[in-house]
């Protein structure tokens, strides 16, 4: 599972209200190479909570994200590309194979299985 | 420019929207049209289509040498192009008409006439050429082929065989044979174009990996885009994306599927090792009805493209189990020690249920004019009256295309693009559309009735009596729906 994939989901316990983030309880951590691709980052950054994505990017060891969510503008231009490249780095190249996402509110694990969340609620969580 | 596009006789529903989807990925802007050759029926494999330049036409048309052939999954192989190109799966060739006629007298005229200042460029002395010979429907010798093309002495060109600068063909066709007592789809023409594409045999194919491909076209799926499947099954949507360039993400109820497949070589994942081709940047297990997805996330899928679970083979699932959704047993709790490696149950999750929880997840991911391509079972009406497809507020169909899978049972693929933003109003406007078209459909479309209405042992009695008044609207070339 990788930090995109992650920065997307919330637990969704009937009830709940604060369910995202979702805490990471790491036990398998690997890194897999990816292609860069610029655009696609760029459209993705537009998308994501950045703060939340550095805390995350941390708790798999990767502390090289600034704290302050960089100006869309720097983003934006194709001069300096070493932003991006950690910004690919901590979306797309670490991967979470074994571990759990755990709610911040109700503390319940959703168990991470090469490198598959599974986000299927219990029958009484529905 | 009018080019003359010539299909591949097969699918025909998917032949125009898949050229339509294309154009406008290469930048067609609102010119594109097209024009039936003289008394030829739409069903004919070649149609004139106006784009607004030759770069949009063979873009279309292109294709290259395909990557080396693989026993296991194969089909997917006979698609592949070096640059991971879209190309149209059901154009054979598309070709810049330089005159047409009934004969060859007629051709000549009509060649003569096409302006000097188009054919020029060609007909310089440093580029070569080859002429071919095509012909629907009938087979020529070798030297009547010859005969013809030597007939074209009006038109000085610079012959080589092995390796032209440009290809160019005399496609001769008659009348095509009667369909059912239909008018025949071909008459008597003789077509000569000059090809935008370099010619490559591509074999058979396979009809997965084609339909797979196609609805990845129909997605206009392209580099730097994000496609999502929320149905991913063993991925071949997603494949077919990635190839095209695609980034792509997938989610699936049935875990054993996307993580086990067949065994640890037939999965997900080694399909996409197999073609060298960019993993999903996500797999997850999640049901539909109760998407994890936090609350501000929106409009972040480029396309969504799927074939949701129609009841027949998949059987669509979701949380609760049948008992529970049905209301006779309450939700029970698991215990905690059996909580880790327990696989909740899940019931019956009908197509109407389904869909919408589609369109309401593309209304809210998708971004604006993103696509959402998806497959619709539909029973085929003798009485011809006409089907209503789910709609929603923020979305607009643009092509349905019709795959004929029995004598009563066909599914339609559906391109819907997404021209409102997503809010609470629409929301409440789609509701009320559901609810209708609930009502409407609901005594056909649930699982049960598609279950029986494909399965049904056909009445002997039924058929005598329906041979006489029955008419077939979709005519069947060689005892086969195309």
């Amino acid at each position: 599972m990788r930090l995109m994939t992650h920065n997307m989901l919330s637990c969704n316990i009937k009830g709940v209200t604060n369910g995202f983030p979702l805490k990471i309880e790491a036990e398998k951590v690997i890194e897999k190479e990816v292609d860069f691709n610029p655009d696609f980052l760029r459209h993705m950054f537009a998308k994501i909570e950045w703060k939340d994505l550095v805390e995350a990017a941390r708790s798999l060891g990767y502390a090289e994200l600034p704290e302050d969510s960089p100006d869309a503008t720097v983003i934006e231009s194709a001069a300096d590309e070493s932003l991006l490249k950690k910004l690919h780095h901590a979306l797309l190249e670490l991967h979470l194979e074994e571990g759990a996402l755990v709610c911040p509110e109700t503390g319940r694990k959703f168990p991470v299985n090469k490198g598959i969340p599974n986000m299927l609620l219990h029958e009484d969580e529905a | 420019m009018w080019f003359l596009c010539v299909f591949y006789h097969r699918l025909l529903d998917f032949r125009k929207p898949e050229v339509e989807a294309l154009a406008e990925l290469f930048g067609e802007d609102e010119s594109l049209q097209w024009r039936l050759p003289e008394h030829h029926h739409n069903d004919t494999p070649f149609h004139f289509v106006h784009l607004s330049s030759e770069e949009i036409a063979q873009n279309i048309a292109k294709r290259s040498k395909y990557d080396s052939f693989s026993p296991h999954l194969s089909s997917f192989s006979l698609f592949l192009t070096r640059n991971g190109a879209s190309v149209g799966i059901l154009v054979k060739g598309m070709y810049e008409l330089w005159g047409e006629g009934t004969c060859y007298e007629e051709l000549k005229d009509s060649i003569e006439s096409f302006p000097d200042s188009r054919k020029l460029p060609f007909l310089a002395s440093d580029s070569t050429f080859r002429i071919s010979v095509e012909t629907f429907g009938k087979a020529l010798t070798f030297d009547e082929q010859r005969e013809r093309i030597n007939s074209l002495t009006y038109i000085p060109f610079d012959v080589n065989l092995k390796n032209p600068d440009h290809n160019f063909f005399i496609m001769e066709m008659d009348e095509s044979e009667e369909n059912n007592g239909l008018q025949p789809i071909l008459q008597r023409r003789i077509f000569f174009g000059r090809e935008l594409k370099s010619r490559t045999y591509l074999g058979p194919t396979a009809m997965d990996a084609e339909m797979a491909f196609l609805m990845a076209n129909q997605a206009k799926a392209t580099s730097g885009k994000l496609v999502y499947d929320p149905f991913v099954g063993t991925g071949s949507i997603l494949v077919s994306a990635a190839r095209f360039g695609a980034m792509t993400m997938g989610a699936d109820i049935d875990i054993r599927v996307v993580r086990d497949g067949r065994g640890p070589d037939c999965n997900v994942w080694s399909n996409f090792k197999q073609y060298g081709l960019p993993m999903p940047v996500a797999l997850l297990r999640m049901d539909n009805n109760l998407p994890p997805w936090r609350s501000g996330l929106n409009e972040i899928f480029d396309a969504i493209i799927c074939d949701p679970p129609y009841g027949v083979r998949a059987g669509g699932r979701k949380s609760g189990g049948r008992k529970i959704l049905r209301g006779t047993v309450d939700p029970y709790t698991v215990p905690e020690d059996k909580r880790t490696d327990h696989i909740p149950s899940t019931g019956a999750y009908s197509l109407v249920e389904c869909v919408h929880d589609l369109l309401h997840l593309a209304a809210r991911m998708l971004v604006m004019k993103g696509r959402l391509v998806f497959f619709f079972p539909v029973l085929r009406d003798e009485n011809g009256s006409e089907v209503k497809f789910p709609e929603h507020p923020c979305f607009k169909l643009v092509a349905v295309s019709e795959q004929i899978l029995s004598s009563r049972y066909s599914r339609v693929l559906l391109t819907m693009v997404k021209v409102e933003p997503y809010s609470q109003e629409v929301e409440e406007a789609a509701r009320l559309m559901h609810l209708e078209f609930r009502e409407n459909h609901l005594k056909w479309l649930e699982e049960g009735h598609i279950h029986s209405s494909v399965f049904k042992p056909s009445d002997h009695s039924q058929i005598r009596a329906d041979t006489k008044s029955f008419k077939d609207p979709k005519p069947k070339y060689r005892g086969k729906y195309v």
